[in-house]
């Protein structure tokens, strides 16, 4: 019986908490809210309330009030952070780029900053794709804004052959088509990462239906006036053939002839050569000797180190960071000159650590610094610390040294325990004592 | 046996900071704090100078949003010396203390419970005693401050709640010590330990805290109640204690400011030969924090007092500085505090001795 009573007694203890704290998460929200009424022009009112709000995750009111304090007081860190955390709740990766790159501006806590970097490498294939998600739920309406005719769109090229340890060449062929015909100034090239977002989207890559219909579609998309689609195909274990074409957006019909270049796989780095002048003409691109001069750079000679940085392309894509990474360092041994290999193996990489970053780190961060107090300060009601200061007094441990808050002489807190012996024995005293100590051990 | 007690805290960290890799070091913080004092008593030949090398470990691993353990532990080197010449000495590793928090509610309450391994030295000889006992004192304060002082537990709840502008914070702790082997001491010819038992210790502290603009200023008080120490087959009764606490954090025009006051307070107790006289330490604070590009720099000014049975005993100023800079995942906190002061005579007025000293610490945090 008496055991029924205390699990009785428990269980309502453990009913009653959560109780409790809903009232207190109410009591706190009107706190909150009255402080930011007295005064709304306080940063602290409005930063505090944000924060509030993004920690019961209603994101978009911790967006408001965030803004608000931001634009009293551009130079809030802390304001800019949760902002951008907020944003990226609600995947409004732009707002959340604009608001972390505020914070890497005027942050003061530089761990958070080294965070913060990494991660925005990682958000930006999550902007790529929530843009092209929203260009696809708003196509009716994009679709009828011609783009510009001067702006190209090079979708990835397909491959289709026995040897599928050669299909991701089409990803590197893409690219290297677009670094080389963005050489002229006559047009401007898209990025490859932004025209993959909205393939991925529409699946077309997978399905293998890069046609001029679904071409022109993903070109519309983008708001490119013309798009260059291509395929690779393998004839004979060791040989390639390239096509592409450009189609014009806006009529959906096929701009000039197909531009074609066959040869032995060693020549691939040739036949993109062929193919990027082909291009350029049925373009309308007229290029100057200087143009053709800069065409004949290759990024690299060695086709393993080609191949390895076009797998490396398609594990970034695939958001796979480190899978990229290692494939842009392999690239990289093979050919130490390559150096777009060792740009996008350093790209990956902080993608890879961005991705990590989870917001509990970027909280953690703050801890301990000038930011974490201004966060414990003014964050709901600071209950945290409250219990914090509780716990460490009560069960005293080193480990409360290491996340205390700047400030304070070493030495300036009072000793958490006694030394007992010490005390007992008096050898804790400083100043010298003399005196004759007697012991008395009783016979048994 | 000597091997066990070296391995077990590091088995401990080492456990702490292996949970740390499997959830990903982005949650977890490791702490190194190397911190050297040395604080010379009186002047001329006769002069002491109690020194102390500790290098405190920690490792404080969150395991979920409810639930985080801590490990700590050190290694220290404690020396007392006169004209130069060591006198006693002490050096190894002290107990570890495990400890878990378990959160409950939206940070309503949490549950407490903290482990004190007995990894430390025991057995200390009697040429060693005396190192080991100075190091205790609650006005000088070294960072280790005891080698070992048994098995022992302790269970505590604190609570939390907002009341107005104020939150209050109440909490209680029961902590449950076993017997040790404390010394070694030679009993004509033959060598005899000497079994010290810690009284068990009841704790409760009440604390509020507010905030002001981004600032906070918070009071607590802490209150700890003692049985008997046991020693030599004999009990001695052990003043209570109290400590009272105030800090104020605000930032002014881009500077952190600090104050902060502690005061401890022992009441009469009983000790080895007589009476433990009741003694009180006061200390206070000021401490800005100046944002210098990436660096923080953290001037600081301390004054702390000693009062035995109300007839002073002791006044000591610090004065130091920290720089605190992130580099990656490290923070790095070096510091450096001179000391000066006197010592006074309780049963003599206006006999005293000077006190220098001066201390240094580099807290490397990875989190």
């Amino acid at each position: 019986m008496r055991q029924l009573k205390l699990l009785a007694l428990i269980v309502l203890c453990g009913a009653a908490v959560p109780v409790a704290a809903q009232q207190r998460d109410d009591k706190a929200l009107a706190k909150l809210e009255q402080a930011r009424l007295a005064n709304p022009s306080s940063v602290a009112a409005n930063r505090s309330l944000g924060i509030w709000y993004y920690k019961q995750n209603r994101y978009a009111e911790a967006r408001t009030a965030l803004d608000a304090a931001r634009r009293l007081d551009p130079k809030d860190g802390v304001s800019a952070l949760y902002a951008g955390m907020a944003a990226e709740a609600m995947e409004d990766y732009t707002g959340a780029k604009d608001a972390y790159n505020s914070y890497l501006q005027v942050g003061k806590t530089r761990s958070v900053r080294n965070d913060i970097s990494k991660r925005l490498v990682a958000l930006s294939r999550k902007e790529l794709h929530a843009a092209a998600k929203s260009a696809i739920a708003n196509e009716s309406r994009i679709a009828q804004q011609p783009g510009d005719v001067n702006q190209v769109a090079v979708m990835p090229m397909t491959f289709s052959g026995t040897d599928q340890t050669l299909a991701p060449l089409g990803r590197g062929m893409t690219d290297l088509l677009i670094g080389d015909l963005a050489r002229s100034s006559q047009v401007q090239l898209l990025e490859r990462d932004r025209i993959q977002a909205i393939v991925d989207e529409l699946a077309l890559s997978q399905a293998g239906k890069t046609d001029a219909t679904s071409s022109v579609r993903a070109g519309k998309l983008v708001r490119a006036g013309r798009v260059v689609q291509g395929a690779i195909t393998q004839t004979g274990s060791r040989n390639l053939t390239v096509n592409a074409a450009v189609m014009n957006v806006a009529s959906s019909q096929q701009q000039g002839r197909d531009v074609t270049a066959s040869d032995v796989l060693d020549q691939i780095f040739a036949m993109e050569k062929n193919i990027a002048l082909g291009l350029f003409d049925q373009l309308g691109v007229r290029l100057s000797a200087a143009d053709r001069t800069a065409l004949e750079q290759r990024p690299t000679r060695s086709l393993q180190a080609f191949l390895a940085y076009s797998n490396g392309l398609v594990a970034s894509d695939n958001g796979n960071y480190d899978d990229a990474a290692k494939f842009f360092d392999q690239a990289r041994t093979i050919d130490p000159g390559f150096a777009q290999a060792l740009q996008k193996a350093q790209s990956a990489r902080a993608a890879q650590q961005g991705s990590a970053v989870t917001n509990a780190k970027v909280e953690s961060g703050l801890k301990g610094g000038s930011e974490g107090a201004a966060v414990a300060a003014t964050s709901t009601t600071g209950i945290g610390s409250t219990l914090a200061n509780a716990v460490g007094d009560i069960n005293p441990s080193a480990a409360n040294n290491v996340n205390t808050s700047t400030g304070g002489s070493q030495g300036g807190a009072p000793p958490p325990t006694r030394d007992a012996t010490g005390e007992k024995t008096g050898t804790d005293q400083p100043a010298a004592k003399t005196g004759t100590v007697t012991i008395t051990i009783k016979r048994p | 046996m000597c091997l066990t007690r070296f391995a077990l805290p590091v088995l401990l960290l080492a456990a702490a900071s292996g949970s740390a890799l499997a959830q990903g070091l982005g949650d977890v913080t490791l702490a190194a704090i190397p911190q050297y004092v040395s604080i010379k008593i009186g002047t001329g030949a006769s002069a002491k100078t109690v020194s102390q090398f500790s290098m405190p470990l920690v490792a404080v691993v969150p395991i979920g949003s409810r639930f985080n353990i801590d490990v700590a532990t050190a290694y220290a080197n404690s020396d007392v010396s006169t004209n130069g010449k060591s006198a006693s000495s002490i050096n190894g590793l002290t107990d570890t203390q495990v400890r878990a928090n378990w959160t409950l509610g939206n940070d309503a309450a949490v549950i407490t419970i903290g482990v004190n391994v007995p990894t430390g030295q025991y057995k200390i000889p009697e040429g060693n005693a005396e190192a080991a006992g100075q190091i205790g004192n609650d006005f000088l304060i070294f960072p280790t401050s005891s080698y070992g002082s048994g098995l022992s537990t302790t269970g505590g709840l604190a609570l939390a709640r907002s009341l107005g502008t104020w939150n209050l914070g109440i909490a209680g702790s029961f902590r449950k010590s076993t017997a040790f082997d404390a010394f070694q001491a030679k009993n004509g010819s033959t060598l005899e330990t000497l079994t010290f038992t810690p009284a068990d210790e009841m704790r409760a502290r009440v604390g509020i805290d507010r905030a002001i603009g981004d600032g906070r200023l918070s009071f607590g008080v802490t209150y700890s109640s003692f049985g008997s120490d046991q020693y030599l087959s004999h009990s001695y009764a052990t003043g209570d204690r109290f400590i009272g606490q105030a800090t104020l954090y605000v930032p002014v025009a881009g500077t952190d400011v600090y104050v902060s006051g502690w005061s401890l307070y022992r009441a009469k107790g009983e000790q080895l030969g007589g009476v433990s006289n009741p003694e009180t330490v006061s200390d206070g604070s000021v401490a800005l924090g100046l944002h210098v590009g990436n660096v923080l720099v953290e001037p600081s000014v301390e004054g702390r007092f000693w009062q035995v049975d109300g007839v002073k005993a002791g006044a000591l100023g610090n004065f130091g500085g920290r720089l605190r800079f992130s580099t990656g995942s490290l923070t790095i906190l070096p510091g450096f505090t001179y000391q000066i002061g006197k010592l006074y005579d309780t049963a003599n007025s206006g006999v005293s001795t000077d006190v220098t000293g001066w201390r240094t610490s580099l807290m490397v945090r990875l989190k």
